[in-house]
């Protein structure tokens, strides 16, 4: 649907990060300028008898410090990366002054959750170190608790939502706080997603041999599959009549969403690509656009050989003519794949890029499939003034995500 | 021999049926020359990786690569053979 | 803005603890529950020994074998359900429709089962040995993309998890995917199943009926399901699925459909509550002046209410649903699936499920296990004495999850 005439326009008043790449946007950006990789020797758990043995893990991990220490013993490795992101975001943003607080809503995407935790207590009761489940980890454990756990901290008393769509969560989570804004819901929404590694997902992507030995090599000839990542990004986004009223900075619009079900298979993506064409036409739709407005697409982008290639034939489809022209790049191989919290974590690189005038590299690409024909942006990133982007998440479920975003 | 050989491919039978969930088959079902992975059984390649999990939990053999995979598992007879030749290798 | 699209319910399907649709709703307003002994796992020296389980469903009745055998039970309720509310809309979606409908799935904990049992071999057997057919099985979104794949939806989908509330949020969301534009046709709904990990730790946790003493467990330590009785002492876990056809009215007009009730909106907000703890009735959310924008927000005759039997969630529905109300309380006849049913994650999608059907048939099922009702609670409660009421106008469903969100959804005649 193109948004009708009196629907607002709404913008990025906010943003905070942590992930492998940096601890804060500012790291973060200059590390995707820089083309640096995180991807590294996992240390959060052992590996032994992995095949693959790496991933982009955040080192910087610890809990924000003023919290109370009966919140802080309960808090999952999503929630801690969750509550960093909001604070920095909202310490920008100065919505919570601007808004009474059952005007903000929040809404995040993740999968995961507490699992690592989980983990630990249910490996305890298997191996016989206790008779019982301990309470905590296992209530803690939902991907609803970190949405419980931000509001409570930042008191946020509007709608609250979480999504798990798998590796398109948070573009999911995006979309619907776009959607609450045009329909007046709320006045502001904290959105974004969360993910930790754990060894749930690192083995079962070990076992479908999905997991890439050396770091990820997203739309490489010799590409072999996935880097697990982590961490979590956290936008504010308002209506764009509501930001300049109080006078807010604007890093970029949301202009539109689309998602799709490939209804093909729950982990290969649809051959013909069926699920990622529909949902890039519905984004475009969604914000008025059309494919030659469209300057650069932050790729799903994996490093998995069918994930990047039905990508590629699926953004042909849609660009056409205007396909060589784009600039698509993938950021996994910089600061992996981040499953829950990849459609934000991306998102906000996508804005970076907007915002400050570059396109960020497809660090590990060094040989494209030359008959893709497209515009990969190998070795390093260069300067670019772009108008509107796409980002692109792909998840379990055959579920398709396309978020747009705009230069402010 | 016969009977080893027999044995095995029973055996084979019943750790598709039960590790691959098969519904309303019975061993009798599959024939020793059946294609295992095409449209008839339905199976895909989760289902593969899966099958290389249980040949390596219940013989203690692995299968390295997808090519010696695609030859092993063409069918019972197929993987009965790659099975009796690992193992007199290997022992 | 313009006009918002109307969004009406033309079809439900559920797997139950009180069976399938029509049974679940004959029994249910019989005031029959689905409570039996727990006799699929070890519960151990101590109670509870029941928990409400579902019946009367085979799953190869709605899926075929070959798809079947990958499918998490989870999931398999989910597509069962699907299929069973396609049918009773009568819509069977040409390829054209299919491509367009959307799934939107509520759950709180989804395939727990499978997940033990993979992380168990995972810690057994080592890495090189885990299972790799049911890790995809273990996303949160499994069964919405089994929906997705089995009845060949393309539209957008999504799966919620908000606690407690997740079957309230997911048709939430797919109200809102409708009014947006992004489908005319939504399956929505949620639901979750019982599992031992769960169990056990709801009772340490204290919050299974007949709970512990020191919480003010009811007077006899009986183990029962009575949401807002002055001796209920916890909640009894409950398991299945409920899936509702939403769609744009026009649509449902064009083909003739008779939509069971339209479902006018919806509020969401929160309170201040501490993470796992159902908020205290001194906090009320301010979700009254969102729900009065609603048409027929006026002509509330009808509540289902999430209460569960546990002392603290029903003592805060009791305060904000009277608030809510105003003076318009003593008016409205409040009820709860839950006493029959029991508790899950995905429970409330019943709860809208058993709105429509009341406005449909002007009929509310009773709290049959009621005894005493709390006195703090100045609600009209639906004993199993009263007669109909004379009519049904509107239906609130209210949700409250353990820290604070809250969630209201307004149903009225069609």
């Amino acid at each position: 649907m193109a948004p009708s005439g009196s629907a607002p326009r709404v913008v990025v008043t906010g943003l905070g990060t942590v992930n492998a790449l940096g601890s804060s946007v500012a790291e973060f950006a200059a590390a995707l300028r820089a083309g640096t990789s995180a991807i590294a020797p996992v240390t959060l758990f052992d590996t032994e008898g992995f095949r693959a043995r790496i991933a982009a893990q955040v080192r910087d991990d610890a809990a924000p410090d003023a919290l109370p220490a009966s919140l802080r013993r309960r808090l999952s490795r999503s929630d801690v990366f969750a509550l960093r992101a909001t604070a920095e975001a909202l310490a920008e943003s100065g919505i919570v002054d601007a808004v009474a607080p059952e005007r903000v809503g929040i809404v995040l995407g993740g999968t995961t959750g507490g699992m690592l935790r989980a983990e630990e207590c249910l490996r305890a009761r298997l191996e016989g170190r206790s008779t019982r489940y301990l309470p905590d980890p296992i209530i803690g454990s939902p991907i609803s608790v970190s949405a419980d756990v931000v509001a409570d901290v930042f008191d946020i008393r509007g709608p609250r939502l979480s999504l798990s769509t798998a590796c398109s969560s948070s573009g999911n989570a995006l979309g619907t706080a776009l959607d609450w804004l045009r329909l007046g819901r709320v006045d502001a929404v904290v959105t974004g997603g969360t993910e930790s590694l754990c060894r749930m997902t690192f083995a079962g992507f070990n076992a479908l041999h999905a997991l890439s030995l050396e770091p990820c090599r997203p739309f490489d000839r010799r590409r072999s599959g996935l880097s697990l990542g982590e961490g979590a990004a956290i936008l504010v986004v308002e209506s764009a009549a509501h930001a300049a009223r109080r006078g807010a900075r604007v890093h970029a619009e949301l202009v539109g969403w689309g998602n799709s079900a490939d209804a093909h298979h729950l982990t290969a993506p649809h051959p013909q690509g069926t699920g990622a064409i529909l949902a890039m036409q519905r984004a475009l739709a969604n914000a008025g656009l059309r494919p030659d407005d469209v300057d650069y697409i932050n790729a799903h982008g994996t490093g998995t050989p069918l994930n990047d290639a039905v990508e590629a034939a699926a953004i042909r489809a849609v660009f056409g003519d205007a396909a060589p022209r784009l600039a698509v790049s993938s950021t996994k191989g910089a600061v992996g794949h981040t499953l829950g919290a990849a459609g934000a974590i991306e998102a906000l690189a996508t804005i970076l890029a907007l915002r400050d005038g570059f396109v960020p590299p497809t660090v590990n690409l060094e040989e494209p499939e030359p008959e893709w024909a497209l515009d990969l942006v190998p070795g390093r990133s260069r300067t670019a003034t772009m108008r509107y982007a796409l980002s692109n998440s792909y998840g379990f479920g055959g579920n398709n995500t396309s978020v747009v975003l705009g230069h402010a | 021999m016969t009977t080893n050989s027999d044995d095995l491919k029973r055996r084979l039978k019943e750790l598709l049926i039960t590790g691959l969930r098969l519904q309303d088959v019975a061993p009798a079902g599959i024939a020793d020359d059946q294609a295992i992975f095409v449209e008839g059984l339905g199976l895909d390649s989760i289902d593969a990786l899966e099958l290389v999990v249980l040949i390596e939990e219940h013989f203690g053999i692995a299968i390295p690569d997808e090519e010696v995979g695609k030859k092993a598992f063409a069918s019972i007879n197929a993987l009965a053979d790659f099975i009796a030749a690992e193992q007199s290798r290997g022992a | 803005m313009r006009e918002p699209p109307r969004v009406v319910v033309t079809g439900i399907g559920m797997v139950s603890p009180l069976g399938p649709l029509p049974r679940f709703w004959e029994r249910l307003r019989a005031g029959e529950h689905g409570f039996v002994p727990i006799d699929w796992f070890d519960t151990g020296p101590t109670p509870p020994a029941t928990a409400a389980r579902v019946r009367e469903w085979q799953p190869k009745d709605h899926i075929k074998p070959t798809a079947l055998r990958r499918m998490d039970r989870f999931s398999q309720m989910a597509v069962s359900a699907c299929r069973m509310a396609l049918a009773d809309a009568a819509l069977a979606p040409s390829a054209a429709d299919a491509e367009a409908m959307g799934v939107v799935v509520g759950c709180a904990y989804g395939n727990l089962l499978e997940t033990e049992t993979f992380l168990a071999g995972l810690m057994a057997k080592g890495p090189a040995l885990a299972n790799p057919m049911i890790f995809p099985n273990l996303v949160l979104n499994a069964a919405a993309g089994y929906v997705a794949i089995e009845l060949g939806l393309r539209g957008p989908n999504s799966t919620v998890c908000r606690n407690e509330i997740s079957g309230e949020a997911a048709l939430a969301v797919a109200y809102d995917t409708i009014v947006c534009g992004h489908a005319d046709v939504v399956l929505a709904g949620g639901g979750d199943e019982i599992s031992p990990v769960l169990y056990h730790v709801n009772k340490d946790l204290g919050v299974l009926s007949p709970g512990r003493r020191r919480r003010g467990g009811g007077a006899s330590g009986r183990e029962w399901s009575s949401p807002f009785d002055s001796d209920r002492n916890g909640m009894v876990m409950g398991e299945g699925v409920a899936m509702l056809l939403l769609e744009r009215a026009e649509h449902a007009q064009a083909r003739g459909a008779a939509p069971y009730a339209e479902l006018v909106g919806h509020a969401m907000r929160s309170v201040a509550a501490p993470t796992h703890l159902w908020p205290r009735p001194s906090t009320v959310p301010a979700i009254a002046d969102e729900l009065r924008r609603l048409r027929a927000a006026d002509e509330i005759d009808v509540i289902v209410s999430c209460a569960n039997s546990t002392r603290d969630l029903d003592a805060f529905e009791a305060a904000h649903l009277a608030a809510l109300l105003g003076e318009r309380a003593p008016g409205a006849l409040v009820t709860s699936v839950k006493g029959a049913i029991g508790e899950f994650g995905g429970a409330g999608a019943f709860s809208v499920a058993v709105a429509a059907l009341a406005l449909r048939d002007r009929a509310v099922p009773p709290l049959a296990a009621l005894r005493h009702a709390d006195p703090a609670c100045a609600l009209r409660l639906a004993t199993p004495d009263l007669p109909p009421p004379e009519r049904i106008r509107a239906a609130l469903v209210s949700g409250t999850a353990r820290g604070g969100a809250c969630t209201a959804l307004l149903l009225a005649q069609p």
